[in-house]
């Protein structure tokens, strides 16, 4: 009896935890496809929100490698749908290997962007894609909307980048 | 947006029941308009001078032994770009769709693209209206039913490209 009790009374409080947790963060709703900023300079690109992806990708043109202390640098350029580009240095945090159908996959570098959505400005892990033959040139993978958002895939634009910080 | 909407997780248990399958795990893929189902054969033949498709599943991911064949008419065969950039002409078919309660029809191109960890997508067509995706959580449906009752109503507004 007291074990029923016991695992009832443990079970009420994982449901209150998880009530809680979920309520905490009201999650934004976005459309499948905004307009986002990218960096500290804010460049805007028009961004493709993709729940099918697992990391976030902004095509960049890849200009050199170099090393500092060790770790492994990249120098890129970023440049949106209006002709405006900007040129940044990032340490590069990992590879990911990218499945590729009919084809080899391939290694693409890994580094931490700042990307405005909505309000929201975070640092997140972006590969560099060198690929021309894609409409947008930013998706939004999980883990820049995981605790975040929710996507509508009925909507488009609904917000524009804001961010404060 | 009218009416309530729910949540779902970016990884979903769904069925198919016009063609035999009755729980598959499937990507909710809002990157991608059209839904896929990926076999591992598709040929095509002609029944009562019908244009129909059969092809092969493997319903369970990671696991080749068991198989699924399927039949359907086939709607139209269409151009699609893959997450590679690569276009290919493929079959589309419709069927109908068991996620949760819920039964409605949507379009699925079939692919042969047996090694790819999800044996479907769901993509923006497919999710109707109601749905909300949520990229931190998954199987927030539960087990499809196998009597569904409620009938979502399908709108085609959810983008022109792949």
């Amino acid at each position: 009896m007291k074990k029923v009790q016991a695992k009832n009374i443990l079970l009420l409080l994982i449901s209150l935890l998880y009530i809680t947790n979920t309520q905490a963060v009201e999650k934004q709703t976005i459309g499948w496809l905004e307009h986002v900023a990218v960096g500290k300079q804010r460049l805007q690109f028009k961004a493709k929100i993709d729940t099918g992806a697992d990391t976030t990708s902004i095509r960049a043109k890849i200009l050199r490698e170099f090393t500092i202390d060790d770790d492994d640098w990249i120098e890129f350029e970023l440049s949106n749908q209006h002709g405006q580009s900007i040129k940044l240095q990032q340490k590069i945090e990992r590879y990911v290997k990218i499945k590729r159908r009919l084809m080899p996959s391939i290694k693409r570098p890994v580094i931490l962007l700042g990307v405005c959505l909505g309000k929201v400005y975070r640092n997140v892990e972006v590969n560099l894609a060198q690929r021309k033959n894609f409409k947008y040139s930013m998706l939004i993978g999980r883990n820049y909307l995981q605790g975040f958002y929710l996507v509508d895939s009925a909507e488009t634009y609904t917000s524009l980048p804001t961010c404060t910080q | 947006m009218a009416g309530q909407q729910f949540v779902i997780g970016w990884r979903e248990w769904v069925a198919l029941p016009e063609l035999g399958v009755d729980k598959v795990c499937c990507k909710v893929d809002t990157g991608a308009r059209t839904s896929a189902l990926h076999a591992f054969y598709v040929d095509e033949f002609t029944k009562d001078e019908i244009k129909m498709v059969r092809f092969g599943l493997h319903p369970k991911q990671g696991n080749t032994k068991k198989e699924i064949h399927c039949e359907a008419k086939i709607l139209e065969q269409r151009d699609v770009m893959d997450s590679g950039g690569h276009i290919e002409n493929r079959y589309i078919i419709e069927t109908k769709l068991i996620l949760g309660n819920a039964i409605w029809p949507i379009e699925v191109n079939l692919t042969n693209r047996d090694t790819m960890r999800y044996r479907m997508l769901l993509g923006r067509t497919g999710i109707v209206d109601k749905y909300l995706v949520d990229a931190s959580a998954s199987y927030l449906a539960g087990r499809p039913a196998s009597v569904p009752t409620q009938h979502p109503v399908m709108s085609y507004s959810h983008g022109e490209e792949e």
